[in-house]
């Protein structure tokens, strides 16, 4: 039987986003890209790309120094 | 004296950034937003990684991918896991360190004058009959330089005080000047061609000196470059925490910290340096990590 | 039946933290307070008090910070040379208002100085180090005194959440008198609800006490309250004693050790026919200056009697308001040359008799 795959959610607050890509490098799936759009400082801040693969390692939201990014798995 | 978080964030180096977030009112739009969610979503999603429960809704102080803020994250964590938020109280040292804690902490805490944090801690902990878990968060400065005494005075005296080390090799608040810590070879701001040993000297080994030390528990030096390093990190910090907790000693942690514009590169690119440079002069690992202190020799008396 | 004992001055202020309820010290050894440090040691760790040597000044002066931060009674002693060690310390704690006591018995300087007495940081402890503050400074002249203001001086730290400083000297701190232990009574204090102890003592609020009241918060906010701290202590707790004032014609302005050499020749001078009296402060700061003002109404001639090159005669000069002459008997006028030199009330005499 296929295990049941974990939904997970990640959450990026775009305000608290420095851009320094700390996230992007650490997701070992490639689920996040720094986008283009521009917070209200003038960041471009990561978008979440690739919800299928992201295995809810919590990593990006580990990493991130701003506590920009929460990952949540729906339970 | 309370403090609103608004007042703490007024205070930062990038003030400008968070004035700006305060006076489009962002922040709180945002902070407002992140409690809704919060509300709604209780039972139906469970945190891996984010917000720390002990830390407000708040922007970060600290420069684009400052590591201090994993690592004051780590500390908040380590305090959620241990359910140790009502008896918490920090000490914040002299620099850019202590400024997310400051900024974004549930729990108490003070400021201590440039290096006298461990000094400053010991008169708390004695001052609340040791029921308080007391931490000190430092910068390579504020510790290695102007503090090195108070801290090993500290161990010498026996503290039960938990010490987290913020290694950045240089002086991020004052603008990037060598510290201690510093590499042979490195540019700041105050070894403008590179430190050189004849003049500027050599980089010091906090957390093997410390293990050296009869009154400390634990000594470790970590980093947070990975997410493997980060775990090692967070069971580090904890296990500090828990040396003060079961009265066994001072539990002490060195955590190498990328401070970008120190080294005037991107973050990414800092933190690559930090791999190939500061990895090699300060190897991460365990240094000590006893369940007793022990004692060698004893007068009759 | 009240409690009588035959000890040092530097003991009398341990006696005085014990009466107060003071329950940390933290101190390092200088002379002349080494009795003060090694009394503490003793007698601390009996009463279920804190006693800890710190390794340094820097040290003591914040872990003071750190248990007053907490709520407790906590002081330290020291002396000159490290006193102005204390300097950033007491500045913090200053930054931070917490109420706390500090001893310092007063050597020689500049610099190491002498290992004896002197009354050379007269300016030190009452114009403060950097940042504008200020701190009530309490000076005992006898053992018996320096037993009380220890007490008065912790109430007062609590009455206005500030720090108070007990200026002593090496004369005093050495000599041996008997003193009446008494523990004196007070008015209620207000809690100290602000201390901090965890935030699950607040309701789980935290508390943050800083020093840096520029940076963060309103800095107009702590200015202003420290402002009118000040000017309440200003108003309240200005104490001085008189001698032989009412006739006087020549008043000496002395305190502490100095302010005894000072009274034995004033009350020799009189013997002699010369209408000599006495003003003593026993607060610093707030200096009684309204008082020696008022005097020159009627009194034009001031000899003020310290030991040093001329300190609080500073005060004096900005109390008279140029409408007297002031004349200084200095530690120039020392007995002898050398670092063990005392002021003696038989010069002290010879500067009445030949005042002008
Ligand atoms: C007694 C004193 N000297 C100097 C300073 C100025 N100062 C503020 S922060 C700092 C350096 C802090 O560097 P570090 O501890 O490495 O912290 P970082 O900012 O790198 O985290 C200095 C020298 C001060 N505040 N107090
Ligand atoms: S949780 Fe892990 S896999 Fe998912 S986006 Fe973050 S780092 Fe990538
Ligand atoms: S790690 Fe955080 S601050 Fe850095 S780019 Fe990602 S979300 Fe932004
Ligand atoms: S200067 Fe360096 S240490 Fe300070 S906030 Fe910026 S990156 Fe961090």
């Amino acid at each position: 039987m296929e295990k049941k795959k974990k939904v997970i959610e990640v959450e990026i607050n775009k305000e608290f986003c420095k851009a320094c890509s700390y996230c992007v490098d650490s997701c070992p799936k490639e689920c996040l890209v720094m986008g283009e759009e521009l917070n209200s400082t003038g960041y471009n801040f990561p978008v979440f790309v690739n919800q299928d693969d992201c295995t809810g390692c919590g990593a990006c939201g580990f990493l991130c120094p701003d506590i920009a990014i929460e990952v949540y798995e729906v339970l | 004296m309370r403090c609103t978080n608004e007042e703490v964030i007024s205070a930062s180096p990038l003030r400008v950034f968070c004035i700006l977030l305060l006076e489009e009112d962002v922040l709180q739009r945002e902070v407002s937003k992140g409690r809704k969610m919060e509300d709604n979503n209780k039972d139906l999603r469970r945190l891996i990684s984010g917000r720390p429960k002990c830390f407000m809704i708040a922007g970060s102080p600290l420069c684009a991918g400052c590591q201090h803020g994993t690592i004051s994250r780590i500390i908040g964590e380590v305090i959620d896991d241990l359910g140790i938020v009502g008896k918490t109280i920090a000490v914040g040292g002299v620099g850019c360190h202590s400024m997310l804690v400051m900024s974004a902490s549930k729990f108490d805490l003070t400021t201590a004058l440039h290096g006298r944090a461990p000094a400053l801690g010991t008169g708390i902990k004695r001052g609340t009959d040791g029921k308080a878990i007391v931490f000190t968060l430092q910068g390579d400065g504020d510790l290695a330089a102007i503090g090195m005494g108070d801290l090993i005075n500290a161990t010498v005296r026996g503290e039960k005080l938990t010490t987290i080390f913020f290694n950045n090799a240089g002086y991020g608040t004052t603008g990037g000047q060598m510290a201690p810590t510093t590499l042979i070879g490195q540019t700041t701001t105050t070894t403008p061609s590179g430190r050189s040993p004849d003049t500027g000297g050599f980089p010091i080994h906090v957390a093997e000196l410390m293990a050296g030390l009869a009154g400390v528990a634990y000594s470790a030096r970590c980093a947070v470059n990975t997410i493997a390093q980060y775990k090692r990190t967070k069971k580090a910090v904890r296990t500090a925490f828990q040396k003060q907790i079961d009265n066994i000693g001072y539990g002490f942690v060195e955590i190498l910290s990328a401070c970008p514009p120190l080294l005037k590169m991107r973050p990414t690119d800092a933190r690559k340096w930090f791999e190939k440079h500061m990895f090699a002069e300060y190897p991460l690992g365990e240094f000590k990590n006893v369940d007793e202190t022990k004692i060698q020799y004893q007068v009759e008396t | 039946m009240v409690e009588k004992a035959l000890i040092s001055g530097n003991e009398a202020i341990g006696y005085g933290a014990i009466y107060a309820d003071c329950t940390h010290y933290f101190g390092y050894p200088i002379t002349p307070q080494n009795e003060l440090i090694e009394f503490m040691a003793r007698e601390f760790p009996e009463l279920g008090r804190t006693f800890v040597q710190a390794e340094s000044e820097f040290a003591s002066i914040n872990m003071v910070c750190g248990a007053a931060l907490t709520g407790v009674r906590a002081m330290t002693s020291t002396a000159s040379t490290a006193f102005s060690l204390m300097q950033e310390g007491i500045s913090g704690i200053a930054s931070m208002e917490l109420p706390c006591v500090i001893v310092d018995v007063q050597r020689g300087g500049p610099g190491a100085g002498s290992t004896q007495h002197s009354q050379m940081d007269y300016l030190l402890a009452t114009r403060c180090a950097h940042g504008g503050y200020k701190n009530i400074v309490l000076a005992p002249f006898s053992a018996q005194e320096g037993f009380e203001l220890t007490q008065l001086a912790f109430y007062l730290a609590d009455k206005y959440r500030i720090h108070v400083i007990l200026l002593s000297d090496g004369l005093l701190g050495q000599m041996y008198e008997s003193v009446e232990l008494k523990k004196l009574e007070f008015p209620p204090l207000p809690g100290k609800d602000w201390a901090m102890k965890g935030c699950a003592a607040h309701n789980y609020e935290r508390t943050f006490i800083h020093n840096a009241p520029g940076i963060i918060g309103s800095y107009y906010d702590f200015m202003k309250r420290s402002k009118e701290k000040y000017e309440r202590i200003k108003e309240e707790e200005v104490r001085y004693e008189t001698y032989e004032i009412e006739d006087a014609d020549i008043v000496l302005v002395s305190y502490g050790s100095t302010a005894r050499a000072a009274m034995e020749a004033m009350y020799r001078a009189r013997k002699e026919g010369i209408k000599a009296g006495l003003f003593r402060p026993i607060t610093l700061w707030p200096f009684p200056r309204e008082a020696i003002n008022k005097m020159t109404e009627d009194k034009k001639n001031f000899l003020v009697v310290e030991d040093c090159m001329g300190q609080m005669i500073e005060d004096v000069e900005l109390a008279v308001e140029g409408n007297a002459v002031i004349n200084l008997v200095g530690s120039m006028d020392r007995n002898l040359p050398t670092g063990s030199g005392m002021i003696l009330s038989k010069k002290v005499l010879e500067k009445i008799k030949s005042f002008g």
